[in-house]
């Protein structure tokens, strides 16, 4: 009697289990290709990674050894670069005194002469004397009109000396277009 | 019962397998995988860097040594590294002469001469002339060098004789100690700072030796004697 072969049919169960196994074993290898596909991607990227490294060092290397041929330039345009910037903060923030003197002697009317002008920053103080009072108004209020240059007249003094003339004192702010 | 024992030992191997592959991930791949994209980070830091200095190494080229020298000494005659305060002054007395005034007397505090950092020096410098050059003599005096600020400005008739008195600022700036790191870009001048160079390499400057000529022989028996 042989007792090799099973020809009988398979339970229904069997069947359903090695159906399960079967699609357990593909689930399994894909995960497994992936799984390999990915370490393979890794080591690729790894190694492109570290000779792009290698490259960059090399030209950084080389780039900042040149850099440093130039060293004496780079140190001069450092020391004129400071020093521009400075000088360019003064020049900016001037106040063209010979401009603000021609200005006021414009309006400057006869019988009327300026003893003394003080010029600091956006204020000028201007001192005089004058043989009439009619002299000092008519200059005010020509230094009052728009576009003379001066902007906020204020008489601070006036007072009659023993020769008969009057010392005054004003201020004015210049005015900057 | 054979086939079931199969099944069941084919399982626990891909059970097995699993476990490894994630003690295996967890342990050694995670951190070469951490460590590839720190070095891919690194790199391309290293090239942003890269191209900085090769940028600025394309600027110092295209710099020329030999006017680049003759503009800094103009701007170290602008602003000079060390209290030049005599050379202020004479500069500011041959301006002066220059526009028929003349010195009478100024004050100064010069301080310590050889500074750190930015430095002003303060002055007070009185002028006397005819009153009708006073104009000319103030725009005279803000084209010396080293470069003066013009803080504030007196002036005074008396008896056609015209004193005028000058609150000047002028500045002090030492020499740069270090050239800061090598990928910081060359600092360039702004077209505005170009157009103040050329104003200023208009304005006049004299060397102390030029005004005061050669000193005599030093040395003497008793100092306190002219």
């Amino acid at each position: 009697m042989s007792s090799g072969i099973n020809l009988l049919p398979k339970q229904k169960a069997d069947l359903e289990k090695a159906k399960v196994l079967r699609k357990l074993k593909w689930i399994g290898g894909a995960i497994l290709a992936g799984y390999v596909l990915f370490l393979i991607g890794l080591l690729t990227f790894s190694f492109f990674t570290s000779s792009a490294e290698q490259e960059v060092k090399k030209e950084l290397s080389a780039a900042e050894n040149e850099v440093k041929k130039f060293k004496k330039i780079e140190s001069l345009q450092l020391t004129l670069k400071g020093r521009v910037e400075a000088a360019s903060k003064i020049v900016k923030n001037r106040v063209n005194q010979k401009e603000l003197l021609g200005r006021i002697q414009n309006f400057v009317p006869s019988g009327l002469s300026l003893t003394g002008i003080e010029m600091a920053g956006d204020k000028v103080s201007f001192t005089g004397e004058t043989q009439n009072l009619d002299s000092l108004g008519d200059f005010l209020d020509r230094l009052e009109k728009p576009d003379t240059g001066w902007s906020s007249i204020r008489l601070k003094s006036l007072l009659r000396n023993v020769n008969g003339l009057y010392n005054f004192t004003f201020e004015a702010n210049p005015v900057f277009k | 019962m054979r086939t079931q024992f199969l099944i069941a030992k084919q399982n626990l191997f891909l059970l097995f397998l699993g476990i490894f592959l994630v003690i295996f991930t967890w342990v050694f791949l995670w951190p070469k995988v951490n460590q590839v994209f720190e070095s891919k980070k690194a790199v391309d830091q290293e090239k942003i860097r890269l191209g900085k200095i090769k940028a600025k190494l394309a600027d110092l080229k295209g710099l020329n040594e030999f006017e680049l020298t003759g503009r800094t000494e103009l701007s170290l005659r602008v602003i000079p590294s060390e209290k030049k305060f005599l050379e202020v002054l004479s500069n500011l007395s041959q301006a002066a002469n220059s526009k028929g005034l003349s010195m009478e007397g100024f004050q100064v505090t010069p301080g310590e001469l050889a500074v750190k950092g930015e430095n002003k020096l303060d002055f007070q410098v009185c002028f006397i002339g005819n009153s009708a050059n006073v104009d000319d003599f103030l725009e005279e005096a803000g084209k010396v060098l080293p470069i003066v600020d013009i803080k504030q400005v007196k002036i005074d008739t008396q008896d056609e004789v015209t004193k005028t008195d000058l609150s000047l600022v002028t500045l002090f700036l030492p020499l740069p100690t270090s050239l800061g790191s090598l990928d910081s870009p060359v600092p360039k001048l702004t077209p505005e700072e170009e157009k103040v160079l050329s104003m200023l390499a208009g304005f006049s400057s004299l060397t102390v030796k030029e005004l005061v000529g050669e000193f005599g022989p030093t040395g003497r028996k008793d100092p306190f004697k002219f």
